[in-house]
């Protein structure tokens, strides 16, 4: 299990790493992290010409707090997002998933942009950004552009970068702070990429006793993380926070069952598709659960 | 006082220290100038004619020094011979030749500068082949018309053969209810973290192999890699050190003769280790199979006998077939009183990666199913299922009890056993727990088995396969010797994989020899050329307290008996009259009247005169008395287990 | 396709640098083990799994099978084979050697590596933490229960010792 043969640059600027993207280097991979890549290069299911390593370039490590929004750099990598008081404060959906990415070994290489741009329908921060409705910032020969979270993840191990493109940033608003969140995922092993993950943001109005509208964000068991509006409709027509244990528990399995048929013809074509429905049902049921919990407590 | 200074102690295994520290003398660390290292491309085929293989291209990149294909393996080797007899020669080698037989069969291996470039060349090899339709399920394989693997044999079914213990047809006959099941098991691994590996170094100068490797079980391997490659085992020097783990299934021998083709094609060393996606594709499983199991059972619940038909499916697996099925024979009633069985057993070939050893080798199966249907008998009964099992569990008063298929229990109170169990797992307060968690749904459940874990292989299986005593017997060998200095030095053939056996053997010898555990260095090697072994020599099947405490504590005993003459000679003493302790050997009356393991050395190692004198019988207050050498002892201890 | 220039590279592996060129396809845990000769990083499975060939990469712990040796230019990484002093353990090897938390050894060296790094972060670990940490690195001789007691235990020597 060794990789095969490829040529190596090392960027020292975005801007190197851009023109040898789309010149010297135009069929190459850009190595981030590299926890994902390395891995299928081992194993030889990826084998491309050349390699960019991003990780000398200076600037593109931070987590800053800008007005309404958090810009976090796409060499960021698992770990400091980890341990980020600031992400804990303001993005506590990101931040509860975050330790739930592989292993500390993994977390402490990975980074925030190969993780995304990598697109892997089974990983936690698709799934959580979708939900957190974040704009990723591509950076390409022409400049830059924007692309939100949900026009950005097209399918299996697919994004809306173009070919000479580099994710540079990821911004996530901050305009409305939920009331209630949670984000769950269900993988057979501890630390293993989820079969099914579901996020739940719940935001309130003013007088923060009425759910005036939810996200709901599933993955894991689809090819990209996927809103589930019906579901997001019913919490914002049905609960409120002194909604009553017998109605919730009503509406709880209407969650679970709406998401079900929501996302089966997303399944369609997976291994089990019936388990896999049912398993994210339960977890979508589970995440509003405790982002109910959440909601009350505070 | 002295007798048991260090047995018994809660010790540090000694090993820990080189693995805390990243020092394990494991395979995988050694490395020798020049070396060369081996991939090896693999069947992607279950079942497939070869029409050809070109290598060209492959041998083309710098670095890449020989390729080997199963043309030139049969050329070069003679088939593997398996350990049961077939009425044709199966052409099996280390690569597949003619035809493939399983996904992950070695096709071609290559040598290369390094593991990187050989796996660059193996992309380059061109094999054509031709698929065949192939049997992946037992039962299949055995009808008429199915596939075969090998047709020279005209039959998948490696072995078929049914024995029976006692009155069957009687109490079956007599039998208040007649209880029947089909059971099923899947493959399944373990999978050690250090994988498979080996380096062979061949020279040709002088024909002579010397082969460093992982394989847990020497004692087998050597024997089959010596006839492949037709040479004497005194042409072959085997070595084994630390064992990243081996679970049963590191044992390997085709890879171990490929590696010494490679070697002798290349005129260089050669490595081979197996990477992780080739341990998972082609290690070695445990057998899936079906059962079938009937049980009389008498009017008051008394299990009275077992009918079994097993068929076990071995995969592509002809060295050493039929194990997983007799592993079950010699477990069949597990630890209850039955009177009467019968076992029908088939080994069956199929195309699937190769079965083999792996923790408890068909005894999980046996005992799954038995344990099934004893729960089952007690709900169609209406019995509690512990009372049905107490009820049968061989009786104390019965010990030593002698199973109708012959195994011998020595001791032990099953019920206190099972009572004990109950107790620890809190079964009488279970059912509450169960209904609290249910009311908040939770659904927990409480499955209850007992079993029997035999330890040390009697090689019984060879004898009921073939009829003839070609192996029988448990045992182990070991070596202990003292050096010119007093210190002591002992070699095992069985080294361990972790279970801390040269901190064992240390102990013993320590008590044995009435010297400083410090003062007794274990070898952690096990080296053909040194080691003393036998047939049954390895790591497996649970056996160094059955059988490799009985070959260390053996060993000492003969150089005990070797120094107590010697001092008794010196000292103008009778050897009865004297002890060892504290590194002497001394009067029991008198300690004062002594001399020390040092002395006694000096004069073995240097006074070949005074030793000669000693050893030849002058008991200085007795009559004459022969001794066997001096400076090595060994033994070979069995254990009778049928 | 011309054959990939070789890359210098020149890191420091337990206070000791080294320099060199290498190929860029060999990963960090070869270029250790076959180049530097540090075989105390073991590799199971060579896709990132079982965590047998940890090391410390700037003090956190990483897997050196799925990394470049070039990615580790300009960086100090620390095997096994760095954390004891002469004749004098690791407070964590220690604890493993005490509590038994090693059977064939071929895991231990990426576990003591891994605990190392969660004892510098948390210097007093739940066992949840303590087994979040760990739960990357594979035993298969299944020693769990002892591994986590020797790294409590060696947790709590550190604090004593650290006490003035």
């Amino acid at each position: 299990m060794k990789p095969a043969s490829f040529h190596y640059y090392r960027a020292r600027s975005l801007q190197e790493a851009l023109d040898l993207l789309s010149g010297a280097a135009a069929n190459g991979k850009l190595l981030a992290g590299g926890q994902s890549l390395i891995p299928l290069m081992n194993l030889r299911l990826a084998r491309p010409e050349a390699l960019i390593d991003l990780n000398s370039i200076p600037g593109l490590s931070y987590i800053r707090s800008e007005g309404n929004k958090i810009a976090i750099g796409a060499l960021t990598r698992h770990r400091e997002m980890e341990f980020s008081e600031l992400l804990a404060k303001e993005l506590p959906l990101l931040a509860e998933a975050i330790p739930q990415i592989g292993h500390p070994a993994i977390r402490n290489r990975g980074t925030l942009g190969g993780s995304l741009a990598h697109a892997d329908p089974a990983a936690e921060l698709p799934c959580v950004l979708t939900a957190l409705d974040a704009r990723m910032v591509a950076a390409g020969p022409d400049g830059e552009r924007v692309i939100r979270a949900e026009d950005f993840f097209t399918g299996f191990y697919a994004t809306a970068l173009a070919d000479h493109e580099i994710l540079k940033e990821v911004r996530i608003p901050l305009d409305r702070h939920p009331a209630g969140w949670s984000f769950v995922e269900f993988a057979r092993r501890h630390g293993d990429f989820a079969l099914a993950e579901a996020s739940v943001l719940l935001f309130a109005d003013g007088a923060g006793d009425r759910c005036t509208s939810a996200r709901v964000v599933i993955g894991g068991s689809v090819e990209k993380p996927v809103r589930v509006q019906d579901v997001e409709k019913l919490i914002q027509d049905e609960i409120s926070i002194r909604t009553q244990a017998s109605s919730l528990a009503h509406v709880l399995r209407r969650v679970e069952q709406l998401t079900e048929t929501e996302i089966r013809s997303s399944i369609a074509g997976r291994e089990n598709p019936d388990y896999l429905c049912h398993l994210t049902g339960v977890l979508a049921r589970r995440a509003l659960e405790s982002a109910m919990e959440r909601w009350r407590k505070a | 006082m002295k007798s048991a200074q260090w047995k018994g102690r809660a010790l540090h295994p000694r090993e820990d220290r080189r693995f805390v520290t990243g020092r394990g003398l494991y395979l995988p660390n050694l490395s020798f100038p020049k070396m060369l290292h081996a991939a090896i491309l693999r069947s992607i085929h279950p079942h497939a004619r070869i029409v050809s293989i070109d290598v060209a291209e492959a041998l083309k990149i710098p670095g890449v020094v020989c390729a080997l294909t199963g043309e030139q393996a049969r050329a070069l080797s003679k088939p593997l011979r398996p350990l049961i007899p077939l009425p044709v020669e199966t052409p099996y080698y280390c690569l597949a030749y003619e035809k493939v037989r399983y996904v992950g069969e070695p096709v071609v291996a290559v040598a290369a500068a390094s593991r990187y470039l050989a796996e660059d060349a193996l992309e380059k090899i061109r094999v054509e082949y031709e698929p065949l339709p192939a049997v992946v399920d037992p039962e299949a394989a055995m009808k008429p018309g199915a596939p075969l693997l090998f047709e020279p044999l005209e039959t998948n079914i490696l072995w078929h053969d049914c024995f029976t213990y006692g009155d069957v047809d009687g109490v079956f006959k007599q039998a208040a209810h007649v209880f029947s099941e089909r059971f099923f098991i899947h493959r399944y691994s373990s999978t050690p973290l250090e994988t498979f590996g080996c380096i062979a170094s061949y020279d040709s100068s002088r024909r002579y192999l010397t082969l460093w490797t992982n394989d847990q079980r020497p004692g087998q391997a050597m024997p089959i890699l010596a006839h492949s490659l037709g040479l004497f085992n005194t042409q072959i020097r085997f070595i084994t050190a630390d064992i990243g783990g081996g679970f049963g299934n590191k044992r390997k021998p085709p890879y171990l003769v490929l590696a010494a083709l490679l070697s002798k094609l290349g005129g260089r060393p050669v490595q081979f280790i197996e990477d992780r996606r080739e341990n998972l594709m082609g290690l070695v499983h445990a057998c899936n199979g079906v059962m079938e199991l009937e049980v009389a059972v008498g009017e008051a619940g008394r299990l009275l006998g077992v009918k079994v038909r097993d068929i076990a499916d071995e995969g592509l697996n002809v060295l050493n077939p039929t194990v997983h099925s007799l592993l079950k024979l010699g477990n069949v009633t597990n630890c209850y009183e039955i009177g009467a069985v019968r076992f029908e057993g088939y080994s069956v070939m199929t195309n699937k990666c190769p079965s083999g050893a792996n923790r408890g080798i068909g005894k999980p199966f046996m005992c799954l199913a038995l344990e099934r249907m004893l729960d089952n008998i007690a709900r169609r009964l209406g019995r509690d299922r512990i009372e049905l099992r107490r009820q049968n569990l061989v009786p104390p008063d019965k010990m030593p009890y002698t199973t109708p298929t012959g195994e011998l229990i020595d001791s032990g109170n099953f019920p206190e056993t099972l009572n004990k169990l109950l107790s620890l797992i809190g079964y009488e307060s279970f059912r509450e727990e169960q209904e609290k968690a249910r009311s908040r749904g939770r659904w927990l459940g409480l499955g209850l088995a007992l079993a029997i874990e035999p330890s040390t292989s009697n090689q019984s299986s060879y004898i009921l396969t073939s009829g003839r005593r070609n192996a029988s017997g448990a045992g182990e060998a070991a070596m202990v010797r003292v050096e010119s200095d007093g210190s002591v030095q002992v070699v095992l053939g069985d080294v361990g994989s972790g279970q801390g056996h040269q901190t064992a053997a240390a102990q013993i010898v320590a008590d044995e020899l009435g010297v400083d555990f410090e003062a007794v260095q274990v070898s952690p090697y096990f080296d053909s050329l040194v080691s003393p072994w036998l047939y049954t020599t390895g790591n497996y099947s649970n056996k160094f307290a059955g059988t490799d405490v009985g070959a260390i504590q053996g060993a000492a005993k003969k150089v005990k008996e070797k120094l107590l003459s010697l001092a008794a000679y010196l000292l103008k003493a009778l050897p009865e009259e004297l002890e060892l302790a504290d590194g002497t050997v001394r009067s029991k009356k008198d300690p004062n009247i002594r001399k020390t393991l040092q002395e006694l050395a000096q004069v073995a190692y240097r006074d070949l005169l005074l030793r000669h004198r000693a050893q030849s019988g002058h008991r200085r207050r007795a009559g004459p008395r022969r001794h066997g050498s001096w400076d090595r002892g060994s033994a070979v201890r069995g254990v009778r287990l049928r | 396709m011309k054959a990939p220039d070789l890359v210098p590279v020149s890191l420091e592996v337990n206070g000791v640098r080294f320099e060199g060129d290498v190929e860029p396809r060999k990963t960090l845990a070869d270029f250790l083990r076959e180049e530097l000769g540090f075989t105390g990083v073991n590799l199971g499975c060579e896709h990132g799994v079982c965590g047998a060939c940890s090391v410390l990469l700037d003090g956190a712990v990483v897997r050196s099978c799925i990394l470049l040796a070039v990615q580790a230019d300009g960086c100090k990484i620390t095997t096994i084979e760095g954390l004891a002093r002469e004749e004098k353990l690791h407070p964590i090897q220690q604890a493993f050697l005490d509590h038994h938390a090693l059977q064939c050894g071929f895991c231990t060296p990426g576990m003591v590596l891994a605990a190392v790094d969660l004892l510098k972060r948390s210097p007093h670990p739940t066992e949840i933490q303590i087994r979040e940490a760990l739960s990357g690195n594979l035993c298969m001789c299944t020693g769990y229960v002892n591994i986590v007691r020797a790294v409590s235990a060696a947790a709590e020597r550190i604090q004593t010792a650290e006490k003035p």
